[in-house]
C-alpha cells in the first residue's frame, strides 16, 4: 500500500501535467459538457425547422434567422438595449455617489457598508421583485399613500410598465455597479486630491479632474456587469413589464416554456449571447472581473 | 572530517536563467557554513536544492556520501529554517514542533513526541510557550520556533535562509549569538544563506561567495576578507580600491605595479603569469595624513580629500590622488576631531606593500 | 475620517440604502400584517406563517428545494476545490482561455444558459426532473466555488507546503494536514455561498425543471402568477431571511484571518 503511494506519487512528479490533467478533469468535464456543448446544441437548434404544435422537424434551414431581420424583431432588441442602457445610467447615478460616501466617509464601518450593499443579492431576487409588485400596484403602498394623504384620487399606474421594469432592473442590478466603485474610490490614492487642491483645484475640478478619471475603470466594469445581465432579462419585465413591456429574454423564454418555438427561441438566444460575448470578450480581456464582488469576500 | 552534502558539477536553469552553473562544493561534518551574495546570486537556489524543493538539472548531489538527486524532499535528512519563518498558523508551537517528528516516528507515544519536542523547545530557550499559536508570537521567538522545529528532527544539515532579515537590528545581534549557540550544542552542520557579509563573517567556519549562480570563492572568513580572489569577492567584502596595471620590476629588485594613469606601486606578491597583474586594497589598511608627518610607508602619493564620511568608530575619506585615481580609505576615529580632514586638505595617502591582495582576474 | 460628508451626499446615501431595503422591510411587514393592501396596519398576526406550515405543497416543494441544493453545493464545493487548487498551483498553456470558459455560466444571462441545457437535455433524451436540476445547478455554481477557494488560496503562503515537505509530509499529507486546513474557511464560505445561489435559482430552474420537480422558487412563482396572496410575504420573508442568515455565516467565516 505505502509503496504504490510512493510510486504514484513519484510518478506524478515526473508527469505534472498528468498532475493537471487529473485535477482540472471533473470541472472541465462539467463545463464542457453542461455549458459549451449545449451552447453547440442551441446553435443547431437555431437552424432547424419548428413543425406544428411544438413539434421540431429535424430539417436545417435558415428561415430562423430570417425571420429575426424583421423591423419588429429589431425595435425588441433596441427596446432590450435602451431598457439596459437606462438602468446602467441610473444605476450610476445611485451608486456613484454610495460607493463615494462608503470609502470616503464610511470610517471603520466600510466592510459593514459594502456587505449591507451585497446582502439582498445572496437573497432570492424573485421574492424581492414580487416586493415590488406589491408596493408598486394599484393598491400598493406608494398608491394608497398618496391617496390617503389626498395627492391623488386615481391610483397612478406604477406597474406593468417600463417604469416597473427600470425600477426593476436598477434595484436588481445595483449592487453589481456599486462594487467595482467602490473598489476603485477605496484604491483611489486621498493624497491625490490633496495635491490637487494644493494646486489650486476646488473639489467640483477636484472631482472631475482628478476622482473621475481614476475610478473610470470602476464606471467600466459597473456598467459591463449590470449591462451584460440586464439585457438579457427575464424575470423583472415578466413580473414589472407585465403584457405591454417586452424584452428579448422575456421573448426567447415565451418562445421556449409558452409556444414551443425552439428553433426560432434558439436563433433568438444565440444572437443575444454574441450581443453579450461583443461586450464581454474586450472587458475581460483588458482584465475585468467578471464578478462585482469577488474581492470584496 | 567527512562531507555532509556534496555538490558535483550541478547545473540548474529556469527557462532561460542559469540560476546556478556547474557548481561543486563540500561540506564539512558539523560546519557552519555561509553562502553569501547579492539578491538573485544563486543561494536560495543552492539551498533548495540541498532541501529537495528543487532538482539540479545536471550534475549530482549528495548528502551523507549517497546521490540524493532524485529523492523527494520529505525523504531528506536536511531541514529549511525559511525565510519568513513558514510556521503552520493553524497549528500550536508544540504543534509546529511535533509536525515533522509525527510523521518521522510513526508509532511513536503521545509522551515520548512530548518529550522530544520539549527538549527541542528547551534547545531554543521557548519551553513553556508550546500552547502558543504563532501569531502570538515576536518575530524573534518565531524564529526561533522555526529553528525548533528543524532541530527536532535530528537532520544531516540545517539551512537557515537570511533567518535574521525581518528582525530589527537589536533581536538580530541576539538572534546571531543564538544560532551560533545552538549550533555548538547540536554539532549539526549549519548552511546559512544572506547577503549580509559582515553577519557571515561572524559566525561562520566557512563560506561561498557566490555572483551570477557562480561561486567566486570559498574559504575561512580571514581568507575571503584578506585574501579575495576575484574583483567581485573582493568589492563585495568592501575592498573598494581595486589597481589593475603592468608588472615592473624596481631598481632594488623588488616588484611593482604600474597603472595606465601612472601610479606606481611597490607589491610584495610573485605574480601568477602574464604581464599584467589586478590588485586590491582594503580602505582601512590605507593611513591618510598630511605631508609633513612623514610616516614611512612604502608607497606614499601626495593627493586632495574629495569628501569624508563619518561613520562613527571611522572616518571614510574619499582622496584623489595627483594621477587622478580616487580612492577610499577608512581610518580608526579615536578622538573628538583629531585627524579631521576636511574636502580641499592637501593629503598624502600611504600603505605598505604587503597590504595589497592580488587578484586573479 | 477626517472631513465631514457633505450632507447632500449623507442624503442621497441613505436614500440609496432605503431603496436596497424597502422591498424587504414591506415583504416582512405586509407578512405580519392582517390587512392585504395598502398602507394601513390591519394588525399583528401570525396566520399567514401557519398557513404555509399547513401547506403541503410548499413542503413538497422545499423538500425538492433541498434536494436539489444540498447536492450542488456538495459536488460544486469540491469541485470548486479541486479546480481552484490546479488552477492557482500550476501554469498551463490556454489557462486564460480555460478561465474564460469557466466564467462563462456567470455572465452569461440566464435565459441563455438555461436554454441551452434544457436543449442539451433534450438532445440527450434525459427526463426532465430533479437530476436535470442538479446538473445545471452544479454547472453554474461551480464557478462561483472556484472563484471563491482560489481567493483564499492566493492568500495562503506558498512556503508553507515546502515547510511541510520539507519536515516529511509527503504530497498528499501535505494537502491533507496543512493545505486543506489553511483553506478550510474558504471551501466553507464557497458552500454558503454556493447554497443560496442554487436554492434561490428560479431561471435556469424553470427550463429545466420538468412538470414533476417544483423547487421552492419556482412554487413562489406561481403563486405569484396565480394572484397575490399574504401567503406569498411569509413565504417570501422566510426564503429571503434563512438563506441571508448562511450567507451571513459565510462571510463571516470567509473574513476570519489565516
Amino acid at each position: 500500500m505505502t509503496s504504490l503511494r510512493n510510486r504514484l506519487l513519484l510518478y506524478l512528479r515526473r508527469h505534472e501535467r498528468v498532475k493537471i490533467g487529473v485535477l482540472l478533469a471533473p470541472t472541465t468535464f462539467w463545463v464542457v459538457a453542461f455549458t459549451l456543448l449545449p451552447i453547440l446544441i442551441v446553435l443547431y437548434y437555431s437552424f432547424l425547422t419548428s413543425g406544428l404544435w411544438g413539434m421540431v422537424v429535424h430539417e436545417l434551414t435558415l428561415d430562423n434567422y430570417r425571420e429575426i431581420i424583421d423591423p419588429l424583431f429589431f425595435k425588441l432588441f433596441l427596446r432590450s438595449f435602451l431598457l439596459a442602457a437606462v438602468t446602467v445610467v441610473l444605476c450610476l447615478a445611485a451608486g456613484y455617489p454610495l460607493a463615494y460616501w462608503i470609502a470616503f466617509y464610511g470610517g471603520r464601518y466600510k466592510p459593514f457598508l459594502v456587505f449591507l450593499v451585497i446582502l439582498p443579492f445572496w437573497s432570492s431576487y424573485l421574492v424581492r421583485l414580487y416586493a415590488w409588485m406589491t408596493i408598486l400596484s394599484d393598491h400598493g403602498i406608494i398608491n394608497s399613500g398618496l391617496q390617503l394623504i389626498g395627492l391623488i384620487s386615481e391610483p397612478i399606474p406604477l406597474l406593468h410598465n417600463e417604469f416597473a421594469v427600470v425600477v426593476g432592473l436598477t434595484y436588481t442590478y445595483l449592487p453589481m455597479m456599486t462594487l467595482p466603485l467602490y473598489a476603485s474610490l477605496e484604491r483611489l490614492d486621498r493624497r491625490l486630491l490633496d495635491a490637487a487642491a494644493d494646486l489650486g483645484a476646488a473639489p467640483a475640478t477636484q472631482f472631475a479632474r482628478v476622482t473621475l478619471p481614476l475610478t473610470r475603470g470602476g464606471i467600466i466594469s459597473g456598467s459591463v456587469l449590470v449591462f451584460v445581465p440586464a439585457i438579457g432579462e427575464f424575470l423583472v419585465p415578466d413580473l414589472l413589464g407585465g403584457a405591454k413591456v417586452m424584452m428579448i429574454g422575456k421573448f426567447i423564454t415565451m418562445k421556449f416554456v409558452g409556444l414551443r418555438d425552439w428553433p426560432l427561441g434558439s436563433a433568438f438566444s444565440l444572437l443575444l449571447m454574441v450581443l453579450v460575448l461583443l461586450v464581454l470578450v474586450p472587458y475581460l480581456r483588458a482584465g475585468g472581473s467578471p464578478k462585482a464582488f469577488e474581492e470584496q469576500l | 572530517m567527512s562531507a555532509t552534502v556534496e555538490f558535483r558539477h550541478v547545473t540548474k536553469r529556469f527557462g532561460d536563467i542559469l540560476a546556478l552553473q556547474d557548481i561543486s562544493l563540500c561540506l564539512e561534518n558539523g560546519e557552519f557554513f555561509s553562502v553569501i551574495g547579492p539578491s538573485g546570486c544563486g543561494k536560495t537556489t543552492l539551498l533548495k536544492l540541498i532541501g529537495g524543493l528543487l532538482t539540479p538539472d545536471a550534475g549530482e548531489i549528495l548528502i551523507d556520501g549517497k546521490v540524493v538527486n532524485d529523492i523527494p524532499s520529505y525523504r531528506r535528512s536536511s531541514n529549511i529554517v525559511f525565510q519568513n519563518y513558514a510556521l503552520f498558523p493553524h497549528l500550536n508551537v508544540f504543534e509546529n514542533v511535533a509536525f515533522g517528528l509525527r510523521l518521522q516516528m510513526t508509532g511513536a507515544t503521545a509522551s515520548e513526541l512530548r518529550h522530544k519536542a520539549d527538549k527541542a523547545l528547551g534547545v531554543v530557550r521557548l519551553e513553556d510557550f508550546g500552547d502558543r499559536m504563532p501569531g502570538q508570537l515576536s518575530g524573534g521567538q518565531q524564529q526561533r520556533v522555526a529553528v525548533a522545529r528543524a532541530l527536532v528532527l535530528r537532520p544531516k544539515v540545517i539551512m537557515l535562509d537570511e533567518p535574521l532579515a525581518a528582525l530589527d537590528r537589536k533581536l538580530r545581534k541576539e538572534m546571531q549569538a543564538e544560532l551560533r549557540r545552538i549550533h555548538q550544542e547540536v554539532g549539526i552542520t549549519f548552511v546559512y544563506v544572506t547577503h549580509d557579509h559582515e553577519v557571515a563573517m561572524s559566525m561562520s567556519d566557512r563560506l561561498a561567495v557566490m555572483d551570477h549562480g557562480i561561486i567566486e570563492q570559498v574559504g575561512d572568513p580571514d581568507t575571503i576578507y584578506h585574501r579575495p580572489q576575484t574583483r567581485f569577492v573582493a568589492e563585495f567584502m568592501g575592498a573598494s580600491n581595486i589597481f589593475e596595471g603592468e608588472i615592473a620590476e624596481q631598481t632594488d629588485g623588488a616588484r611593482a605595479l604600474r597603472t595606465a594613469s601612472g601610479l606606481t606601486i611597490d607589491v610584495d606578491i610573485d605574480p601568477s603569469s602574464g604581464k599584467t597583474m589586478c590588485l586590491s586594497l582594503r580602505p582601512e589598511l590605507i593611513d591618510v595624513y598630511t605631508p609633513d608627518l612623514g610616516i614611512p610607508h612604502q608607497n606614499q602619493y601626495q593627493g586632495e580629500i574629495v569628501s569624508r564620511i563619518f561613520l562613527g568608530n571611522a572616518v571614510e575619506y574619499v582622496v584623489r590622488l595627483e594621477t587622478d585615481d580616487i580612492i577610499l580609505s577608512r581610518v580608526p576615529s579615536r578622538q573628538l576631531r583629531q585627524s579631521a580632514y576636511k574636502p580641499g586638505d592637501r593629503v598624502t595617502a600611504g600603505w605598505n606593500r604587503d597590504c595589497c591582495n592580488e587578484l586573479k582576474h | 475620517m477626517n472631513r465631514r460628508s457633505p450632507p447632500a451626499l449623507t442624503i442621497a446615501a441613505i436614500l440609496v440604502f432605503c431603496f436596497i431595503y424597502a422591498p424587504l422591510m414591506v415583504l416582512v411587514a405586509y407578512s405580519l400584517n392582517t390587512a392585504e393592501y395598502g398602507v394601513g396596519w390591519g394588525g399583528f398576526t401570525l396566520e399567514w406563517y401557519r398557513r404555509i406550515f399547513e401547506d403541503r405543497d410548499i413542503q413538497r416543494s422545499l423538500g425538492v428545494s433541498l434536494l436539489v441544493s444540498i447536492p450542488t453545493v456538495l459536488v460544486s464545493t469540491a469541485l470548486g476545490t479541486v479546480n481552484a487548487f490546479a488552477l492557482y498551483r500550476f501554469q498551463f498553456r490556454g489557462k486564460d482561455f480555460y478561465k474564460f470558459m469557466l466564467y462563462i455560466p456567470l455572465v452569461m444571462p440566464s435565459v441563455v444558459i438555461g436554454i441551452s441545457q434544457l436543449l442539451l437535455f433534450v438532445f440527450i433524451k434525459k427526463e426532465l426532473g430533479i437530476l436535470t436540476i442538479i446538473f445545471a445547478h452544479i454547472s453554474f455554481t461551480v464557478p462561483l466555488t472556484t472563484l471563491v477557494i482560489l481567493g483564499r488560496m492566493q492568500r495562503i503562503d506558498r512556503t508553507l507546503e515546502d515547510a511541510a515537505m520539507d519536515l516529511g509530509a509527503d504530497e498528499i499529507t501535505t494537502v491533507r494536514r496543512v493545505t486543506l486546513p489553511l483553506l478550510k474557511p474558504g471551501i466553507y464560505a464557497a458552500a454558503l455561498l454556493a447554497f443560496p445561489w442554487s436554492f434561490n435559482d428560479f431561471v435556469i430552474t424553470y427550463f429545466v425543471a420538468g412538470v414533476g420537480a417544483s423547487t421552492l422558487p419556482i412554487r413562489v412563482y406561481s403563486m405569484i402568477r396565480l394572484g397575490v396572496s399574504p401567503m406569498v410575504n411569509a413565504l417570501g420573508t422566510l426564503i429571503v431571511l434563512i438563506p441571508l442568515l448562511l450567507v451571513v455565516a459565510g462571510i463571516l467565516l470567509e473574513r476570519r484571518k489565516i
